[in-house]
């Protein structure tokens, strides 16, 4: 009856405080959003090539042979190296001043005797000379170039086999040179087509592989995650040793304030999270159940109270509010980068792949997938609610243990 | 001055791991991250569906190839339990070699010999694709070379046999022998660079965004002494608020950079990089630039709740637009200006001068008038 009677004061202090500060309440909601928006403009803005100059490569042919002006004017003339890249033909000179005049993104030269060398087997060397005020420009060019060179250095190897056994031949010396040369410039065109070799497909699942649906089920995760810290760090409150000596002289425990914030954060966390999902349905273009709503608030329900349990364990044991909050930040970190909400959890590495299903976060999105996305009926909540009872447990027991020593 | 540093130390004293603490806290968690980083990187391993319909020498030598491509796990699946996988986003992509690979390739037909299939949200697909079309190009050329020889041998009723095997093995082993083309790479005035793999999250930056925190959260003294309790005490000992903060800001700022100076020789030896003086230059830039911003902050706000947050929301910015999370170059691209207002930004482009730092500054000159004013009053 005292922890009921106990509980319920604290429960008034928190809902004056959330009286006091409720101006604050709008700028926690939008919050997280403003932080998303801000991610996914970014995003937009890094991963839109179309809006981007193309890169500007200036060849310079020092070699001028046959086949070198053709290979530079075929190149030239069509897109070849992708669309993002637009090639010059230059003299050394000109391409000088256009890199200094920050025009040119790469010089790529062809030494003198390049051909030549080729066909004799003599190693050659192409200088690359990139800008410096475009770093990542100039290295896309060389990875291009060195992969490039690579299928250059089998059909070289070719060549040379194929010229080792014209020896043999009755050919004669030009007749062979003739034939290299022509071998030459049908192997550097089969670099250039070897797109044809495979034939693509993109797969469309309406949906789990449209990144809309997708990305808006992550950020409805992202702010429910950050909503939680922040009602949780909303309540707190600052209480010095002496008081809290007062309050031990009355029988009040810490674990009692510790519930009734708990409660009352849980309170609040509901509350956005049905206002979330009322704007997750007008917005994304899921198609929701009676059914399915029961499900996930009863998913949502046990993510806010693992989360805020393990946030109050954080508070019973850490006294210094500053390791509290860099606490706070990390786990909410951990838990994002985790989930598989930023990046697919297929990419994550064996090691931390084994450990996921302990990972509360990333239960909760998982279970919001398959409702939602693979419209699953039943869906496995045994690992999350293993995880809040945990949670739960080990905070309660932190804190009567953290009572007993001080007392 | 020297009075301040008695002061202070009689304060540390009373609490001294919480000060190392953060002092240390960037080059820990710097390191601690790059370690993380590291792991990571290392061993990762991205599943890639194989479909494989032709059972021959030519697809064993292909899948050898692709088995032993680092970060890359085959995972061999029918094709339509891959092309689910796929959907379900449990496997990158998909890849199927299809039942007349060997045929064509033997016959110099190449068009579309393999069938691939992706989403939108497969991040590997490219290099992957790259990395098999590298390999069958490669075998591809092989045969064909091996068939244009027979060719010759024909032309000219050459009586010796000549193995098409043989001929494959041939050109595999001249390939090996002679290290025929090399792409060099230099930037204008500097050596050639080494082809490095540029690591994936600049260190300099990580530990910039530490150090901004770390600091933030060390200089939250700006708000507890400014309880009353000390300041009443301040007149008797005839120093002037101000002056107390000031000569106490300067202190932190000259110890925190003798920290921030070993932590950047420190990863400088780590990393093998070389300190240059500009660097040096930059990094005390940035320690003024983001102290006096702190400063600024500190004698505004009130209470140590809202400086948290506030310096908490600023980290989360600065991180958010530094570049180490999503790529910034597009936005800078547009915005130039954005390297002279974001700190940590100003450093990693070494351009010496913030303008936050200005704005601090000429706003700590009107505060410290305007305190004046009333001490006088």
């Amino acid at each position: 009856m005292q922890f009921v009677k106990h509980v319920q004061l604290f429960l008034t202090i928190y809902v004056e405080q959330l009286k006091r500060k409720w101006k604050l309440l709008p700028l926690l909601l939008f919050f997280p959003l403003i932080v998303i928006g801000m991610m996914i403009v970014l995003l937009i803005a890094a991963f839109n090539p179309s809006e981007q100059d193309p890169l500007v490569l200036a060849v310079v042919d020092e070699d001028k042979s046959t086949e070198t002006t053709m290979i530079t004017e075929v190149l030239e003339e069509s897109s070849q190296l992708g669309d993002y890249i637009d090639v010059l033909l230059l003299d050394r000179e000109r391409a000088m001043t256009d890199l200094q005049n920050n025009r040119v993104s790469t010089i790529v030269s062809l030494p003198e005797n390049f051909t030549a060398h080729l066909y004799e087997g003599t190693p050659v060397v192409i200088e690359v000379t990139g800008n410096e005020r475009q770093m990542t420009e100039s290295y896309i060019i060389y990875e291009l170039l060195n992969s490039v060179m690579r299928h250059i250095t089998t059909s070289q190897a070719n060549i040379l086999l194929i010229n080792e056994y014209a020896k043999k031949t009755p050919m004669s010396d030009t007749l062979r040179s003739e034939l290299i040369s022509e071998e030459f410039m049908r192997s550097f065109l089969s670099v250039l087509g070897k797109d044809k070799i495979i034939a693509e497909h993109s797969v469309e699942n309406i949906a789990t592989a449209s990144p809309v649906t997708y990305f808006t089920l992550s950020t409805f995760f992202l702010a429910m995650t950050i909503w939680i810290v922040s009602f949780y760090h909303f309540f707190h409150r600052s209480e010095d040793r002496s008081l809290r000596r007062r309050l031990r002289v009355y029988g009040v425990k810490e674990l009692e304030g510790l519930i009734a914030k708990l409660l009352i954060v849980i309170s609040m966390c509901i509350v956005t999270m049905l206002l979330a999902l009322v704007a997750l349905y007008k917005i994304g273009n899921f198609s929701f159940y009676w059914d399915d709503v029961y499900r996930i608030v009863f998913v949502t329900f046990l993510y806010i109270v693992c989360f805020t349990s393990i946030l109050a364990f954080v508070e019973t044991i850490l006294s210094e509010a500053r390791l509290r909050l860099l606490t706070y930040a990390i786990i909410a970190i951990l838990f994002i980068l985790l989930s598989g909400a930023v990046v697919p959890v297929l990419y994550f590495p064996e090691a931390v792949q084994q450990f996921l299903r302990f990972v509360p976060s990333y239960e909760w999105l998982y279970a919001l997938q398959q409702i939602l996305l693979h419209e699953r009926f039943y869906i496995d909540v045994k690992p999350l609610f293993i995880i809040t009872i945990i949670a739960i447990l080990v905070f309660i027991s932190s804190s009567l243990v953290k009572e007993r020593r001080f007392r | 001055m020297i009075e301040t540093v008695q002061t202070r130390l009689i304060l540390l004293k009373k609490q001294p791991f919480s000060h190392l603490f953060w002092a240390l806290f960037p080059l820990l968690a710097t390191a601690f991250v790059m370690i993380q980083v590291a792991n990571v990187e290392e061993d990762y391993q991205i599943p890639v569906g194989i479909v494989v319909e032709d059972d021959s020498m030519l697809v064993h030598e292909l899948l050898a190839d692709i088995e032993s491509t680092p970060h890359i796990e085959p995972v061999y699946v029918q094709e339509r339990d891959g092309l689910r996988q796929v959907e379900m986003h449990e496997l990158d992509s998909l890849f199927v070699v299809r039942n007349q690979y060997t045929d064509d390739m033997e016959r110099g037909k190449r068009n579309k010999l393999i069938t691939s299939y992706y989403t939108e949200l497969s991040f590997a697909y490219v290099p992957v694709r790259e990395m098999i079309l590298s390999y069958v190009q490669q075998d591809f050329t092989r045969n064909e070379t091996a068939n244009r020889i027979e060719q010759l041998r024909n032309e000219y009723r050459i009586q010796e046999k000549w193995d098409k095997t043989e001929l494959i093995e041939r050109s595999r082993e001249i390939e090996r022998e002679q290290h025929l083309i090399d792409v060099t790479l230099s930037f204008g005035s500097k050596q050639s660079v080494q082809q490095e793999v540029t690591p994936f999250i600049s260190p300099l930056l990580m530990w910039a965004l530490f150090t901004f925190f770390g600091t933030a959260m060390m200089f939250d003294w700006l708000i507890k002494e400014k309880h009353p309790a000390i300041m009443k005490r301040l007149p008797f000992s005839n120093v002037l608020p101000e002056r107390y903060f000031f000569s106490n800001v300067l202190l932190y700022t000259v110890v925190l950079l003798f920290f921030d100076f070993v932590a950047v020789l420190l990863g400088a030896i780590v990393l093998d990089e070389k300190i240059t003086f500009s660097l040096l230059l930059n990094v005390f830039s940035f320690r003024l630039t983001i102290n006096s911003l702190l400063y600024v902050i500190g004698r505004v706000i009130k209470t140590t709740y809202v400086y948290y947050i506030v310096t908490f929301i600023m980290t989360l910015c600065f991180l958010l637009l530094s570049g180490i999370i999503i790529p910034i170059e597009p936005v800078i691209e547009r915005f130039p200006f954005v390297t002279y207002v974001h700190p940590l930004l100003t450093l990693q482009t070494e351009q010496y001068v913030n303008v936050l730092f200005i704005i601090s500054i000429i706003s700590l000159f009107l505060l410290y008038r305007r305190k004046k004013v009333e001490f006088n009053a």
